[in-house]
């Protein structure tokens, strides 16, 4: 049995090895947002992609999507967008035999994968359409609750820049991602390749590497990785120094946050380090894991205060201060390993 | 995965699988290696902390000056280290605890810590994580470091701390504590005459009840010399060394007090009945046992055999007088006396015969030393005549040594019946034979200087010296406290008695009778003598002149019923010393002593009648 587990971890980590570099073939580097962006598809989370345009968010998706060999859709959000633009509606329909009745017009959200594109341009109640499918990978439509087969998977991409005429995701909406994944600029070296493959002829497109199956084996393997007593204190107490009204909040955290994470940050955080600890090939969470997918997860889940919008502290700069300040060790063990 | 579970406990090392229970002994061993590290650690860090803590009490010792302090301080080290050894017991680290200590130091991505707090032991991801965490543990050499950098202060703490230790202390600073007004602070190292004092318990007692009082004076004087060096206030100090002064000064007394007073009374009544011993029956009625030995041995020296039979027989007398009256210590002195009184003569009256035979044999100077001695009796004349006449022997030929010889027989023919008389004649008889030969003039001269010698004291002299040392000394003692002297009874310069001839005021030199060079100052004796009585006595400085009662009465005790010179004050101590004043007691030479004193009588008229007797 143990010798069963060690291979699927093994074979785990060469599947995700494999999609790694089929993603590589198309997305030139982002290596960071790939990854990030298996950790939530393994860990059975939704990925918020933020980043100016241009920068390939959309192709990463659509790419992970060809990969994967699942069911992709992709939501392009405007202001006019309703919900059952997204969600779908019944529409009247008659059969071979003239009687009529109501048939469920599924929307773009029933899908494996889902890109919702610049989904802050959509109006709350648009936005608001895809909680319940992104909490609970269901929706209800005209009082039927219909369950989306899984992986339900949502990758949503918004633009920093343009924030004319957009609607900034409620916390409650952005509560829902597991974890907020910043798209940087390319390099030099990087922009070079990107100007190489895509000013010649197009490649061949990249072939699944990973099924559904598999996907979902993954998912399942990441919920038996173990995560000791001390290592979910560690993540407790990142999440509890958070709060600015904590005693164990550092300064920075008081002076710069109006609100902390809250449980379903610490659920992330325990679930992201989870799927990273399983792409490392280990059955157990160390502190490591824990401090590598703090940003992604707490970024979007602390809000800034007025003071620490106006000195422009970003939630990054929150976060490792927390992890400064939140010992991983009790102090008599930190002091006897120094 | 909730709750730590502990795998060093028994029931914990329990495990269905063989894989499991070797993981639980494995990390129970490293979790002892680990713990012991660490209480090796805290032992020596718990030891640093008391070594910096024993030189910070050795250096707050050394500057309070508790040099037993500082010793004791070091133990702080020890006390150190065993508070850390227990407080490690306390601080003992549990399984998690050294789980995450292990997972650090094997790099091991906390597998250990997983492994050991693991609920479901058979899920297959728990194996997955005991295989990791059982290599973890395979690797050597994870244990806390017990020497840290800070541990490298205890050696120095030490080294420090035996510095401090040996150190010299610093010299007391200047009391600047604000005291009582007059209060004034004193410190002193070896204060000069109490030496004296502590000589006290060496003197030779006369029985052991005066042996424990000697003793009892010495032990004083030697916590006074220790409180001194410590530093106590001056008053205090003056007080207890007026309290010694009167305490020695009584102890003089002891000899015919309290109950041998009447003793002492007979005796004295008994010596009034010789002329010859006025001067003697004086110092003894003054308790000067000292100055009573030293007339005695004048007298010795002058009388002639008539004479001394009469005086010795005036101190048998008086012995059995004394001892009739419960004064058997005096009847002993006065019989020792006595003993004294007839060998010591017959020596002298040898002496004098065999100057007297010699003639004008004898140089200028042993007939000058004859006659010194003659009439003063003094021992510095006698040791001069017993070495002038061992000289003009040696340069006699046969013919005038026979001629010397048969002068002496006349004058052994001569001598008068009687104990004394018997005993010259012998001497004499003695030294004609001597003469007779070579070896017996060789011998001759030797007993010369042997009868020359100046005699010991009688053992109450001794002790009475002892006690008037120590008495002197006190009173040094208390002029360097106070800065002037103190007038001491018996202890002041000068003090000598005068006697006819002798303790001219000033510098000057009686020629005729002999009288020593005096030191100037002023002596209560009448200078009878034939010479120049010119000269004079230094200024008195008025800050010196105090109202002392010269006490001719009783020049070696407080006059009684009077006070003590100056008491140096303590508020309530003078009072106390001064009403001491044994106003029960009456010395024996006090009764009649006005009378008898040299005050002339006109001045105590005077006094008397500014003073009426209630």
């Amino acid at each position: 049995m143990t010798e069963g587990l060690e291979s699927r971890l093994s074979e785990a980590q060469r599947t995700t090895e494999a999609l790694l570099d089929a993603i590589g073939r198309v997305i030139v580097g982002q290596g960071p947002v790939v990854e990030q962006t298996l950790w939530a598809m393994i860990a059975g989370g939704h990925v918020l992609l933020e980043g100016a345009p241009g920068l390939g968010k959309t192709l990463l998706v659509k790419t992970l999507a060809r990969c994967l060999d699942l069911h992709f859709s992709r939501i392009q959000f405007t202001p006019d967008l309703m919900p059952s633009d997204v969600l779908g509606t019944n529409v009247l329909v008659t059969d071979e035999a003239g009687k009529r009745s109501f048939a469920l017009h599924k929307g773009p959200l029933f899908a494996q994968i889902v890109l919702a594109d610049e989904i802050n341009r959509a109006t709350p109640k648009t936005q608001s359409a895809l909680l319940e499918a992104m909490q609970e990978a269901a929706c209800t439509i005209a009082g039927t609750r219909h369950v989306m087969t899984p992986p339900f998977f949502v990758l949503a991409t918004e633009n920093p820049i343009e924030m004319e005429g957009t609607y900034p995701l409620p916390e409650a909406q952005l509560d829902r991602f597991l974890l907020k994944v910043l798209v940087p600029s390319p390099t030099e070296d990087e922009l070079t390749e990107i100007l190489v493959r895509t000013t010649a002829q197009e490649g061949a497109p990249p072939q699944p590497v990973l099924t559904r199956e598999a996907v979902l084996e993954l998912r399942a393997l990441c919920r038996d990785v173990l995560v000791a007593e001390p290592v979910m204190r560690f993540a407790a107490r990142l999440v509890g120094a958070s709060d600015p009204a904590s005693p164990a909040a550092p300064e920075l955290v008081r002076r710069a946050l109006r609100y902390g994470a809250g449980v379903r940050g610490a659920q992330a955080l325990v679930l992201a380090s989870k799927a990273v600890a399983l792409l490392s090939g280990r059955a157990h969470v160390s502190f490591a894991d824990i401090a590598k997918v703090a940003r992604p997860v707490l970024r979007h889940r602390l809000i800034r205060s007025f003071e620490g919008e106006a000195d422009g502290v970003s939630t990054d700069v929150v976060v490792d201060a927390l992890l400064a300040h939140v010992p991983e060790r009790p102090p008599s063990v930190e002091r006897a390993s120094r | 995965m909730s709750g730590s579970r502990d795998v060093s406990a028994p029931e914990a090392s329990v495990s269905s699988e063989p894989a499991w229970s070797e993981f639980d002994r494995s990390f129970a061993r490293a979790a002892a290696r680990v713990r012991a590290k660490l209480a090796l650690s805290r032992a020596l860090g718990g030891a640093t902390i008391g070594g910096a803590l024993t030189v910070a009490a050795a250096g707050v010792a050394w500057w309070l000056r508790r040099g037993d302090l500082r010793l004791w301080s070091v133990s702080l080290v020890g006390v150190g280290a065993l508070a850390a050894l227990v407080g490690s017991r306390a601080w003992r680290w549990s399984d998690e605890e050294v789980a995450l200590f292990l997972d650090e130091a094997h790099a091991s991505s906390e597998a250990i810590v997983t492994a050991s707090g693991v609920a479901d032991r058979s899920s297959a991801s728990a194996r997955t994580v005991l295989l990791s965490a059982r290599a973890a543990l395979e690797r050597p050499g994870a244990s806390p470091r017990a020497l840290r950098p800070w541990h490298a202060l205890l050696p120095v703490a030490l080294a420090l701390a035996a510095w401090l230790v040996r150190l010299p202390l610093p010299p007391s600073p200047a009391d600047t504590t604000p005291r009582p007004s007059g209060v004034e602070a004193v410190a002193l190292e070896g204060l000069e005459g109490l030496e004296e004092v502590k000589a006290l318990a060496r003197l030779e007692a006369r029985d052991e009840e005066q042996r424990r009082r000697l003793r009892e004076l010495a032990g004083r004087a030697e916590r006074l010399e220790k409180r001194l060096a410590e530093g106590m206030p001056r008053r205090e100090a003056q007080a207890e060394i007026a309290r010694l002064r009167q305490d020695v000064a009584a102890e003089r007394q002891k000899l015919g007090a309290g109950g041998a007073r009447a003793g002492l009374e007979a005796a004295l009544g008994k010596l009034a009945k010789e002329p010859r011993l006025a001067d003697a029956q004086k110092a003894l009625g003054d308790r000067d046992l000292t100055g009573f030995d030293r007339e005695m041995a004048e007298l010795a020296n002058r009388l002639e055999e008539k004479d001394r039979a009469r005086a010795r027989e005036a101190l048998e007398e008086a012995a059995a007088a004394a001892r009739r009256e419960g004064a058997p210590e005096l009847a002993r002195e006065l019989e020792e006396q006595a003993r004294r009184l007839a060998d010591r003569g017959a020596g002298a009256e040898a002496l004098r015969k065999l100057a007297d035979a010699l003639g004008d044999d004898l140089p200028k100077e042993g007939r000058d030393a004859l006659e010194g001695m003659r009439r003063e009796g003094g021992e510095r004349e006698r040791s001069e005549l017993g070495r002038q006449l061992a000289e003009a022997l040696s340069d006699l030929d046969d013919e005038e040594l026979k001629r010397l010889a048969r002068k002496l027989a006349a004058a052994a023919k001569e001598s008068p019946p009687g104990a004394a008389g018997e005993a010259s004649r012998e001497e004499l008889e003695r030294l004609q034979r001597e003469l007779a030969t070579p070896e017996g003039r060789r011998e001759l001269a030797a007993r010369l200087r042997e009868l020359a010698r100046a005699p010991e004291e009688s053992p109450e002299a001794r002790r009475d010296r002892g006690l008037d040392e120590a008495e002197r000394g006190l009173g040094r003692g208390e002029a360097r406290l106070q800065g002037t002297p103190v007038p001491t009874p018996g202890a002041t310069p000068g003090q000598g008695r005068g006697k006819p001839g002798q303790g001219t005021p000033g510098a000057g030199r009686d020629a005729t009778s002999g009288g020593k060079p005096d030191s100037g100052t002023p002596s209560a004796g009448r200078g009878g003598g034939a010479g120049t009585h010119g000269g004079g006595t230094a200024p008195v400085d008025g800050d010196s002149l105090r109202a002392h009662a010269n006490a001719p009465l009783n020049a070696a005790a407080p006059n009684p019923g009077g006070v003590v010179g100056r008491a140096p004050g303590v508020a309530g101590e003078t009072a106390r010393i001064a009403g001491e004043g044994r106003l029960g007691e009456v010395a024996p030479g006090a009764v009649e002593g006005a009378s008898r004193s040299e005050i002339p009588r006109e001045y105590r008229e005077q006094v008397g009648r500014y003073f009426p007797a209630r």
